[in-house]
């Protein structure tokens, strides 16, 4: 999404009519703001917020202007209105939201409802405008509003995701903004579809289908027990680490402790990245064994690529095989991918716009392009052999390193524990103690995990009894199918869900790791950061320790700010990042790096700003950046704003 | 009733296919493959280095064709169907070229279910193994 | 990296097609659903129902070609 312009018309403090346009030049698309705290900022959020998504506005009241009800005789009506104008994937469109009221005689005001007060046109060619239905549905295509949070935010909101207690606002954002909330609301659901006609059945069944129907609640309830029990060992698994670092955090600061205490993190570090670094291959060879049936195809592809050879060297190619084939096809009224043309599939293009795919092209059959093809996939073959061996060796000495690793560091903490010194003894034992629990917790948690995957299989095999079990008329059959129905789709969109929320939190750690990098002061001196499974955000500095107790409100800023950017990359999601004040608690080195690079996050940038925060190297970082600049000036008297225009010389 | 732009393959093998793409991180060692697609293609390539067909019986039908990757599925199944046909006027015959790469299919899954079933070794690295072992 | 993006897309696309035509109207049915209705905290009662309707037509339809198959 680009925004283009936005008219307010008699809306809260900006009386009459008035716009901003936003520059949507790729090379120069930041639009700055100027405007003193009170001046009109808030208000053009909930513009956005309210022209969009129709939210965020309590009291009614406060939309319409007050100048302009003020000044309004009594019986007469007046319309607030925001008219935004924008573009995404190359189409033109302009949402109109209006709010009438009606000033009463006695002065009060009444607001008239309206069916018709949210429009969204799409703007076609010559002029024409189409009117779209769905607008709710397009809207939330374009920008899902759960999404919209992270993109309209105001700078003092920004740290929100850097705090450690945040990881639930980190996982919650990546659901929202990944549209993986969607499944697993829609799975949840499902599960309550299918407990909701069990209970039905349970009421006119009996004998053999009722005991069976029994079964498959004891099976339901354990599932949730389970999962209940992970959400607990996976807060004291967090717990106890947290126990850990204090303990060796105590041993860092004794002075007999210090040397051993450094090999101990040295090798906890270690260990650390070489379990991620152990995960991430087995992730690679599955990923190369996956498409390794191309190697199996090595003699076919030979021989096809020598037929082809041969006969085009005899000049023997026909070049009108495709087009046979495709008159063919249209003959026939079907598409290449096998379905009609006329129905290609409700069900298809559902899921197709939830992704925003879009749907096949049609075969290349040419046979020169085949060829080609043929060739480069035999060049492909040695390289992926090659590729695959190395990480096969480069496995195998991870787990060396790991195995190697661990036993030196129980040697460490063998001599921290028989120290002379009480207390260095002590807390090595504690810590020793910790570890044992910490494993112990980790055994639970893998054998919980299997103990799912039976009871799945379990609930499978009942699924089926339950269908060939005796059923007394058409009520049961029916409820027995629609249980089957919502069990099986809930799992498979679980199927769905699972392999693709692990992939995108990789994801969103990746891109994040990417921005921060480029948007953080390089005097602060971090070397990573992770997003981990239980979605924390964390800074690691160059030690390998977790640095975020000691980030400050800029480096929290900037972590934030690179966790938004890189979730809009991941969830391809172009929108116009808007913020708030965004510098007003940095200090000027982290102005100036974070603006050096700013620009880059998104396609159009929108900043509000007081004059102090954008001056000296942060300003000459924007400065050509810079498409379009306003004002807001605040007149106390009428308390409205009025928009200006700055042209920069 | 067989549904057009589908893949058939034999139903009593459906369980394994399905088994072997349960792929999250949990069980990536023992259900490697990331959709049925991919199983089909590995016991298709595998099925005709065994030179080996087989017709099916009952079918399922667990996948559509659009799910075949362009670069990479639909240039192997022509070869497998040029080497198969000794010529190229088989490409004119879409249809033709998916049921060869299904007989082959049926042959090259009992090759798989196999790997699956050597007691000791977890299945990602008996199918790492076999494939190494060109 | 784009590519790796489509790949995912088309996985999930790929699972999608998977699954026997029953199961593919009530999936794709459901997140209809829950995308429109993805801006509220809790699911309206209308849209449950909604829910249970997809579940019941589509039951329905299967139960009608299980009978029409058998009085073949």
């Amino acid at each position: 999404m680009k925004i283009e312009r936005i008219e307010l018309k008699n809306f809260r403090q900006y009386f009459g009519e008035q716009q901003f346009k936003f520059s949507t030049d790729p090379n120069r698309n930041v639009t700055i703001i100027h405007g003193v705290n009170g001046a009109g900022k808030t208000s053009l959020f909930i513009a956005l917020n309210w022209c969009l998504y129709g939210e965020g506005v309590d009291n009614i009241g406060q939309l319409v202007s007050k100048e302009a009800m003020a000044r309004a005789n009594p019986n007469s009506d007046i319309t607030a209105e925001v008219n935004i104008l924008f573009s995404h994937d190359g189409v033109r469109y302009t949402a109109i939201r209006q709010l009438s009221c009606r000033k009463q005689e006695d002065g009060s005001i009444r607001e008239l409802s309206n069916e018709k007060d949210f429009k969204l046109y799409r703007h076609k060619e010559a002029g024409k405008n189409e009117i779209i239905d769905n607008s709710i549905g397009i809207i939330n295509t374009i920008l899902p509003s759960n999404a919209r949070t992270y993109f309209f935010f105001d700078g003092e909101k920004i740290d929100n995701f850097s705090r450690p207690e945040s990881s639930r606002e980190v996982q919650e954002a990546i659901f929202q903004v990944l549209n993986l909330e969607v499944l697993t609301r829609a799975k949840a659901h499902l599960n309550d579809a299918a407990q909701d006609t069990r209970t039905e059945l349970k009421k006119i069944v009996s004998g053999e289908l009722r005991e069976l129907l029994d079964d498959e609640t004891r099976f339901a309830n354990e599932e949730n027990d389970i999962h209940e029990d992970q959400q607990r060992l996976k807060d004291e698994i967090a717990r106890i680490e947290q126990h850990i670092e204090q303990v060796s955090s105590e041993l860092r600061n004794l002075e007999e402790a210090q040397s051993l205490q450094k090999v101990h993190d040295e090798l906890s570090k270690q260990i650390r990245q070489s379990e991620q670094t152990y995960n991430h291959t087995i992730g690679k060879i599955q990923s190369i064994a996956n498409q390794s049936y191309l190697w199996m195809a090595n003699d076919a592809i030979q021989k096809a690529s020598n037929l082809l050879e041969a006969k085009r060297q005899r000049g023997e190619i026909p070049s009108n095989i495709r087009q046979q084939f495709v008159n063919d096809l249209l003959e026939r009224q079907i598409c290449i991918c096998g379905r009609p043309f006329s129905e290609h599939d409700n069900a298809w293009s559902h899921l197709s716009n939830l992704l925003g795919e879009s749907i096949p092209s049609k075969l290349e059959d040419d046979l020169i392009t085949t060829s080609g093809q043929l060739s480069n996939l035999l060049e492909r073959i040695p390289v992926e052999r090659q590729q695959l061996n190395g990480e096969m060796k480069y496995m195998m000495q991870l787990l060396d390193d790991i195995k190697r690793a661990f036993n030196q560091r129980d040697d460490v903490e063998r001599q921290l524990s028989g120290s002379s010194q009480e207390k260095i003894a002590k807390l090595s034992q504690s810590r020793k103690a910790y570890e044992d629990d910490l494993f112990k917790m980790k055994v639970k948690y893998q054998l919980n995990e299997q103990r799912l995957v039976d009871i799945t299989k379990q609930r499978k095999e009942l699924e089926k009894k339950i269908e060939s079990a005796k059923k007394n008329g058409y009520r049961q059959r029916l409820l027995v199918e629609k249980k089957r129905l919502a069990q099986e789709s809930s799992d498979a969109i679980n199927d769905m869900y699972e392999q693709f929320a692990e992939q995108k939190r990789l994801e969103v750690e990746e891109q994040t790791r990417r921005i921060f990098g480029l948007l953080a002061w390089k005097g602060d001196h971090f070397s990573d950061v992770r997003l981990s499974e239980d979605y924390k955000l964390e800074v690691f500095d160059r030690y390998g320790m977790q640095a975020r107790p000691e980030l400050s409100a800029g480096e929290r800023q900037v972590l934030s700010l690179s966790f938004i950017s890189a979730m809009a990359y991941v969830a391809q999601n172009e929108a116009p990042i808007v913020m708030d004040t965004p510098f007003g608690r940095l200090s000027s080195q982290h102005r100036a790096s974070i603006t050096a690079n700013l620009p880059e996050l998104a396609s159009q940038l929108i900043l509000f700003v007081t004059d102090e925060e954008l001056r000296d190297q942060a300003l000459q970082n924007l400065v050509d950046r810079i498409g379009s600049e306003y004002r807001l000036n605040f007149d106390k008297d009428t308390s409205c704003t009025t928009i200006e225009e700055v042209k920069r010389g | 009733m067989a549904e057009k732009g589908r893949v058939s393959i034999s139903a009593d093998v459906h369980e394994i296919y399905k088994q072997l793409t349960n792929s999250s991180d949990k069980n990536i060692k023992s259900a490697p493959f990331k959709t049925m697609k991919d199983v089909f293609m590995m016991a298709t390539c595998l099925g005709f280095q065994s030179r080996r067909r087989q017709l099916s019986g009952k079918k399922e039908q667990p996948f559509h064709y659009s799910v075949f990757s362009e670069s990479l599925d639909f240039p192997i199944l022509k070869s497998i169907a040029i080497a198969e046909t000794n010529g190229i006027a088989i490409l004119a015959d879409f249809e033709q070229i998916i049921e060869i790469a299904e007989e082959y299919a049926n042959e090259g899954i009992h090759e798989l279910i196999m790997l699956m079933q050597q007691s000791d070794a977890v299945f990602l690295w008996n199918l790492v193994e076999r494939i190494r072992d060109e | 990296m784009v590519s790796e993006k489509m790949s995912i897309k088309k996985q999930i696309l790929a699972l999608f097609q998977e699954l026997p035509p029953d199961l593919r109207e009530v999936v794709s049915g459901v997140l209809a659903i829950e995308q429109q209705n993805s801006s509220y905290k809790r699911i309206p009662t209308r849209a449950k129902d909604e829910i249970q309707n997809i579940l019941e037509r589509v039951a329905t339809d299967n139960l009608n070609k299980e009978n029409a198959s058998h009085e073949d």
